[in-house]
């Protein structure tokens, strides 16, 4: 009699637990929305102040200037870019926009931009106009070679927001993904809008997860290139790639600690999937996880305390939140019965993962799990990473037929494509080179 | 087989339909329903492609000259310059409807918190039309920079999130300072609403606001103190 009470306070408490696991339940879910309506600012076209006469080339730079910053601009969530209406212009009877034409227009500041070209550099000259009180707010002066007219005006649209929020702009962030030709899959790096696309691995093979350091001066990844997936460094400095670990099994899914100093990655040389932290020679640190559940995709924190990762010890896989001593484990989502590829938000503030409904969505949660957001649900959406300002996401997407990689805020506004062709995976978002 | 085996079988039979029964509908999931759709903001223009034609010139305009004497950098370094208008100088703002401004405490030594000449200035009509903010006030009457209000508030306003609600109208102040760079460096409740859940958000809403935007070129001070208002409106 005494067996048949073990085993039934047992059974009960087996129940219990499994039924408090998934007791917690949402009312509703809300779209993430804007509580605030972004800030109004136009940007003119670009006028020539030199002496010489302006070549056509040189008149098309200066036009695509304009364009640019008014595209980056446009691209923060706080602010929206205002466009010359040319019926308000007729309609007024102006022949040029005034101070006065922009306020009416709706907008804030107004933004003017003058260039020179001396010798075959481009010199640009930026003002802000509080258009409310028609005064200069600040200005500012950068210099390159014409060539380089896009880096130039990145780092003009840098200036503008940092001198507007407080916060560095990403204009000059780069993105690396993979991208798949026929039966090969390497690694590329482009702009973060998707300009300046250029090929990092050209083994002929499976490369897959690359992922910056904090620094943005090496892009860690897995490749079969040798057979099986073992983890490489590719060095930006000088385009070398090195061998960082070999150990039986799988060698993948790296994140590099905020201070650079230790790679979480998946290794499965001692059985199954497991998080293990990695000295940058490649050297194993400590393994964080110990379980028959297969444990992956490792995020940290960024004051480099925590960890964030994908198990599937429910059955399904789920986000945890683990220190970085591998303790004190607690689940995140609840919401969905498929939620995987984390990345914690460099405010610390959110994650934001993918998770399964009638598709795959990128959503959000803070990092209790609470607060649950749908941030990108046409089409199955993939991979999503953070900007290293927080303030948006990219992801891969295969809404339009062929997967590519989209960007959006981090309200899952202003959602832009920024490749085409098809065969993207895998976006990680470069820091913010000072 | 011993009726002992035969019971505890029937019992653990028993036991295990009980578990899906009892845990099934505490396991079942609500269906996601997603929300409404999405709107997509369209990118601002076509860029030019480099081939396209030459683009007919247009008569030459001469600006205002450049100050020569402003050193060109080179486009990896910042070079901003503030500078107020000096034409164009706009008629001052009729005041706001009187709200219920704050009215700093006649503490001792609160007078000039950050050590500037010209005390305290009420400027609360620096604050944009819809603002949810009550009034604000700043211990160095020179600095005069409406764009530096507007944005620096927006930003405070946008990481406010109230968690309470309350039948009565409640306020708190929040005094911080800001330096030159844009950082605050000091942050404190300096007139508490009463609900201390109220104080702490207010004060996060600052502190989440760091950095704010840097101080213009030509403030000449080092820091600035501000106390704003965070009211509570019933209803």
């Amino acid at each position: 009699m005494k067996r048949i009470l073990v085993v039934i306070s047992l059974l009960i408490s087996i129940c219990a637990v499994a039924a408090a696991q998934e007791v917690r339940d949402y009312i509703g879910i809300l779209d993430a929305k804007r509580t605030f309506e972004p800030t109004k600012i136009s940007v003119e076209d670009t006028r020539y102040i030199g002496i010489d006469f302006i070549s056509a080339s040189d008149s098309i730079i200066m036009q695509n200037c304009a364009i640019i910053l008014r595209k980056d601009l446009d691209f923060s969530p706080y602010y929206q870019i205002v466009l010359l209406d040319t019926f308000f212009m007729k309609h007024m009877e102006l022949t040029e926009m005034s101070v006065l034409g922009w306020k009416r227009l709706g907008s804030k500041y107004l933004v003017k931009l003058d260039a020179e070209f001396p010798g075959e550099n481009m010199r640009l000259r930026y003002r802000v106009i509080d258009v409310d009180n028609s005064q200069e707010s600040f200005r500012g002066k950068f210099e390159a070679a014409k060539a380089d007219y896009r880096a130039l005006t990145h780092t003009v649209a840098n200036d503008i927001i940092r001198n507007l929020t407080g916060d560095e702009g990403i204009f000059r962030t780069k993105i690396c993904y993979t991208r798949k030709i026929g039966e090969v899959r390497e690694v590329y790096i482009a702009d973060f809008d998707g300009n300046n696309e250029r090929q990092i691995t050209k083994n002929g093979s499976i490369n897959l997860s690359p992922a910056f350091d904090r620094a943005g001066n090496n892009i860690y990844f897995t490749s079969y290139k040798d057979g099986r997936p073992k983890l490489y460094k590719y060095s930006m400095a000088n385009g070398t790639t090195d061998l960082i670990a070999e150990y039986e099994g799988i060698n993948s899914a790296a994140a590099i600690s905020p201070d650079s100093s230790t790679i979480a990655c998946v290794l499965s040389k001692d059985g199954n999937a497991e998080i293990y932290l990695l000295e940058l020679s490649g050297k194993v640190k400590k393994r964080l996880t110990r379980n028959w559940a297969i444990e992956t995709a490792p995020t940290w924190s960024p004051d480099g305390k925590k960890i964030a990762f994908t198990s599937d010890r429910t059955g399904v896989p789920q986000v945890y939140i683990m220190d970085v001593e591998g303790m004190n484990e607690r689940r995140v989502t609840f919401i969905g019965s498929y939620n995987d590829s984390p990345c914690w938000s460099p405010r610390g503030d959110r994650l934001t993962f993918v998770s399964r409904d009638n598709g795959f969505v990128v959503c959000s949660v803070d990092t209790l799990g609470n607060d649950f957001k749908i941030l990108a649900h046409l089409g199955n959406n993939e991979n999503p990473k953070f900007s290293p300002d927080g303030n948006h996401i990219v992801f891969t997407s295969d809404r339009l037929g062929q997967k590519d990689i989209y960007t959006m805020d981090l309200f899952g506004q202003n959602q832009r494509r920024m490749t085409t062709g098809g065969g993207y995976a895998s976006p990680d978002w470069g820091p913010i080179k000072r | 087989m011993r009726t002992g085996d035969l019971i505890i079988s029937i019992i653990l039979h028993v036991a295990v339909i009980l578990t899906f029964v009892i845990s099934g509908p505490l396991t079942q999931k609500k269906k996601l329903e997603l929300g409404d759709v999405m709107h997509i903001r369209l990118s601002a223009g076509q860029e030019l492609k480099p081939q396209a034609p030459p683009v007919e010139l247009k008569p030459i305009e001469i600006p205002s000259p450049i100050q020569m004497d402003e050193p060109i950098v080179p486009v990896m370094e910042v070079a901003s310059k503030t500078q107020k208008a000096i034409v164009n100088k706009p008629k001052p703002k009729p005041k706001p409807e009187k709200k219920e401004q704050y009215q700093p405490q006649t503490e001792k030594g609160d007078q000039n918190r950050t050590g500037q000449e010209g005390g305290k200035k009420d400027i609360s009509d620096e604050l944009s039309s819809g603002s949810r903010f009550g009034g604000a006030s700043i211990d160095n009457a020179s600095f005069s920079y409406p764009y530096w209000f507007d944005q620096a508030f927006s930003k405070i306003e946008r990481n406010w999130t109230n968690p309470v609600f309350s039948n009565s109208k409640i306020q708190c102040t929040i005094y911080f300072q800001v330096i030159r760079s844009g950082r605050i460096i000091r942050s404190e409740i300096k007139e508490s609403s009463g609900i201390s859940a109220y104080d702490r958000a207010c004060l996060q809403a600052v502190e989440r606001s760091q950095p704010l935007p840097p101080l213009p070129d030509t403030f000449t001070e080092e820091i600035i103190g501000i106390s704003l208002i965070f009211p509570y409106l019933p209803g």
